[in-house]
């Protein structure tokens, strides 16, 4: 069974949120430090859909309006046609001093948008309303299911995500240190996927010249310092790192010569 | 107002969202080393694929159903590589392309340089794309590339199905023939990643059915369908070079048929053809010389090894082995040999039929010889560089080679006997869908997450070595030039944003300056010639060899060849020389600044 209609709802409403994820785009250099979460969620609602289907679904609009392209088509070519306009845009956009940039992208991506439908809402005045097929009836089932999977599949990311993000179970200790004007920046990264206590020294030229007895961090902190230091040609500058329960032994050693 | 159903859609969404939860817990057993971790996994793709493709093959279900089993299929087997690295990119060649997009946000223009894929600036499609969809939407880029992947791989199935419906003119032939497609070898992993092929394939395939429907739509409609030619030619040029000339020699061909066979038609495919010349070939010679060089080498070594295999004088390569020696398990190497027996039947059968039936139909021939061309890049896969050129051409040819099996499995299923064509087909899938997984790559070790493996490609992307890189980032200056393995240098280049130096690169066997076993006058060279200023060291490649078969590149000394292990002398090397300082510890992880012995004035006269 068919129906027959002719339509501009839908330009209608791809112009709305064009316009609306041109605006977002467009403020959010000023707007987004202030709110940041609400610009953040916001964005990715309009900004995703300007991006992957507006263009594609205008586009096609425009070049195909009489309406026998089928629904699973045009879904097709409005996808294809967006992500194929995306990647020509970046190389016209790289032609302006203003490059690739948010809100060249808006600018860019919004005006063939509004224009294509401007020119679809034309072209749709010309031609005799057409057919479109069938629509697809859904079940309450359908959608209990449906809800089951996505859970599920929800599930599935969870779990994948948790193990993958669960730290080694052989942790490490970064130790770093460059040489600066007036000395030496020493730091330590504990990665050990635990609290650490560490004791640092520092020699030069065998002579130990600076002592931190104790150094406490927790799992992924962070200790830096500065130290000044006279760094002359050929002088040997050596830190070295043990941990509280092994310290017989340098635990992680960094030179400059 | 009666609507058609989905069927068993929903039912089977279930199914397969439960096959996934199976995948993801196989990865979490992975991680701690489990050995059951593998079997769950293959328990899990196949409970993802063959109620699906036991439906598939019932004459009752509705198109809407057969479109939605598909596209649950394409989308769940793509998951699969989701769960593997849900939280960041884990495989080099993701790095590479991250590398190129990093360039892009921080400059906002294209084409600077990108150490570790020189050519990848040069083919930015994938980074316009991602570059828009951050820019508009604020994602990072994970989150943005792993939306971009999965958009154009739903792409790819419903221009599968749809192409294939046009052709075949039956909802069921259409399905199964875009169902088999995920028999390509690389499926489910290479074709998932953060790459260019994985965008280029998905556009060419979509540009192929446009213009193919387009010669049959109304004219008030052409428009449309030429605008998608259109910007598909411009995207796949733009985008992947290998696609690109896959993408001509395809239409090419279909061009010449058409000529042949299909003399009455008016609107045949030479425009699309010659849109698609001159947008690949102007691409090349406008901007992209250097794809000839990039792919020329690899035919040409290909093609000098596969002489000196028929001469004698070179041991070929060992199918279902690593480069470290390494085997594939029994039953994976028996599923690749019954995948390529049962394909080779499967093709000869429906190309059999194709003649038949569809010998005027330019398109459906072209598709055939496509098919038919699978067997004969079989012996490349004996050579190393033969490997890196036909180990990425079955997701082409199984575009005809899908089409052409769903006309065999559509001539054969005609039979009425139901309860023994569909376990038949069950099974066939099955068998090319794992037989593809086991000839294609990655290989078993790195198929799974898994306890660090030395240049294991994915398996050897871990903390250690990401946050080595981002500290880099964090303390050093951008655009150091650093040596480091090829692991470490893709983090170092990815998140260190550190110059990588290669030997393509710099004209060096850069390999040798942490390879030697001490810093002779060849290393001071190298070190000077190179400019070098820090040299990255790793403890742990002395485990074991390495499961590429290099450390750093495919022509450093004893190259696919290593027998030893690397010495801890030879990366210790650094901590003797009065000139270097370590100026980085993380346990295995060593940096040295090597700038004194870089300057050396006497370097160039040592040698």
């Amino acid at each position: 069974m068919t129906r027959t209609h002719k339509k501009v709802g839908d330009l209608l409403l791809v112009v709305a949120l064009t316009l609306a994820a041109m605006l977002v785009a467009l403020s959010s250099s000023t707007y987004a430090a202030i709110y940041p979460a609400i610009y953040a969620l916001i964005g990715l609602i309009l900004g995703l859909p300007l991006a992957l289907i507006l263009p594609g679904y205008a586009l096609m609009a425009a070049g195909s309006p009489s309406g026998a392209i089928g629904a699973l088509e045009r879904l097709l070519f409005s996808l294809g046609a967006s992500i194929a306009l995306s990647i020509i845009g970046g190389f016209l956009l790289n032609l302006t001093p203003w490059g690739l940039r948010p809100g060249s992208w808006a600018l860019l991506l919004g005006s063939v948008t509004l224009l294509a439908c401007g020119i679809a809402f034309l072209r749709r005045q010309t031609l005799a309303p057409s057919s479109i097929g069938p629509r697809i009836r859904l079940r309450l089932v359908d959608l209990v299911l449906f809800g089951c999977a996505a859970l599920i599949t929800g599930g599935a990311l969870v779990v994948a995500t948790t193990s993958a993000a669960s730290p080694p179970a052989d942790g490490f200790t970064q130790l770093w240190m460059l040489p600066v004007d007036d000395g030496v920046q020493i730091g330590i990264h504990n990665l050990e996927a635990q609290p650490m206590q560490y004791r640092l020294e520092l020699a030069v030229a065998g002579q130990v010249v600076r002592h931190w007895q104790r150094v406490d961090l927790q799992n992924d902190g962070r200790w830096a310092e500065h130290e000044s230091l006279k760094l002359g040609a050929g002088v040997n500058v050596e830190a070295r790192l043990y941990r509280a329960d092994d310290p017989a032994h340098v635990y992680r050693l960094v030179t400059l010569r | 107002m009666a609507g058609v159903t989905l069927g068993w859609l929903p039912a089977l969404s279930v199914c397969s969202a439960l096959a996934l939860l199976l995948v993801a817990y196989a990865d979490t057993l992975a991680r701690t080393g489990s050995s059951w971790a593998i079997t769950l996994f293959w328990i899990g793709l196949l409970l993802l694929l063959v109620p699906c493709a036991a439906r598939l093959c019932a004459a009752n279900a509705a198109r809407s159903e057969r479109i939605g089993l598909v596209v649950l299929v394409g989308m769940g087997l793509y998951a699969i590589k989701i769960l593997h690295s849900p939280l960041a990119f884990t495989f080099p060649d993701e790095l590479q392309h991250w590398r190129t997009i990093n360039n892009i946000l921080d400059q906002g223009h294209l084409f600077s340089w990108n150490p570790i894929l020189p050519i990848s600036p040069l083919y930015p499609g994938l980074e316009n794309a991602t570059s828009a969809i951050i820019s508009l939407s604020g994602l990072a880029i994970f989150p943005a590339g792993v939306v971009l992947i999965g958009v154009v791989r739903l792409v790819l199935m419903l221009s599968l199905y749809l192409l294939f419906e046009h052709l075949g003119r039956s909802p069921r032939l259409a399905a199964i023939g875009a169902l088999l497609y995920v028999a390509t070898p690389n499926f489910v992993f290479l074709m998932s990643l953060f790459a260019y092929q994985s965008l280029a394939l998905p556009l060419m395939v979509l540009l192929i059915y446009a213009a193919s429907a387009r010669q049959q739509c109304a004219d008030c409609d052409r428009i449309g369908l030429n605008l998608i030619v259109l910007l598909c030619a411009g995207a796949v040029a733009t985008t992947h070079h290998v696609t690109m000339f896959v993408l001509l020699s395809f239409l090419a061909l279909w061009t010449i048929l058409a000529a042949i066979v299909e003399r009455s038609r008016t609107a045949g495919p030479s425009g699309t053809f010659a849109l698609a010349l001159v947008a690949g070939l102007g691409w090349v010679v406008y901007l992209a010389t250097l794809t000839v060089i990039y792919i020329g080498s690899h035919l040409w070594n290909a093609s000098a090894e596969f002489q000196q295999i028929f001469a004698g004088g070179m041991r070929r390569r060992q199918l279902f082995q690593s480069a470290s020696g390494s085997s594939a398990a029994a039953i994976e190497q028996l599923l690749g040999f019954a995948a390529v027996i049962l394909i080779a039947i499967g093709i000869l059968y429906g190309v059999w039929q194709i003649w038949l039936r569809y010998r005027h139909n330019a398109l459906i021939l072209t598709l055939a010889i496509a098919a038919l061309a699978y067997p004969a890049t079989l012996p490349m896969r004996l050579t190393l560089n033969g490997i890196a050129v036909v180990g990425r051409v079955p997701e082409f040819l199984f575009i005809g080679i899908s089409f052409v099996l769903a006309i065999a499995v559509e001539t054969l299923g005609r039979d009425k006997r139901l309860w023994l064509k569909v376990p038949l087909f069950c099974t066939y899938t099955a068998v090319i869908v794992a037989g593809g997984i086991a000839v294609g790559w990655p290989p078993p070790s790195s198929r799974l997450p898994g306890p660090y493996r030395v240049e294991a490609d994915t398996r050897s992307i871990e903390l250690q070595g990401v946050s080595a890189a981002k500290w880099m980032h964090a303390s050093l200056q951008p655009g150091n030039r650093i040596i480091a393995d090829w692991i470490n240098g893709h983090l170092a280049a990815a998140y260190g944003d550190q110059l990588v130096i290669t030997s393509s690169t710099e004209g060096l066997n850069i390999a040798m300056v942490v390879l030697n076993p001490t810093i002779d006058a060849d290393v001071r060279y190298i070190l000077k010639r190179a400019q070098v200023r820090y040299v990255v060291t790793d403890q742990r490649l002395t485990q074991e060899l390495p499961q590429t078969g290099f450390y750093f590149d495919g022509v450093e000394p004893g190259a696919f060849q290593h027998t030893e292990l690397l010495s801890h002398g030879a990366l210790d090397k650094f901590d003797s020389a009065d000139r270097a300082s370590r100026i980085f510890d993380s346990g295995d992880i060593r940096i040295y600044d090597v700038r004194n012995i870089s300057d050396d004035q006497d370097a160039q006269k040592g040698r």
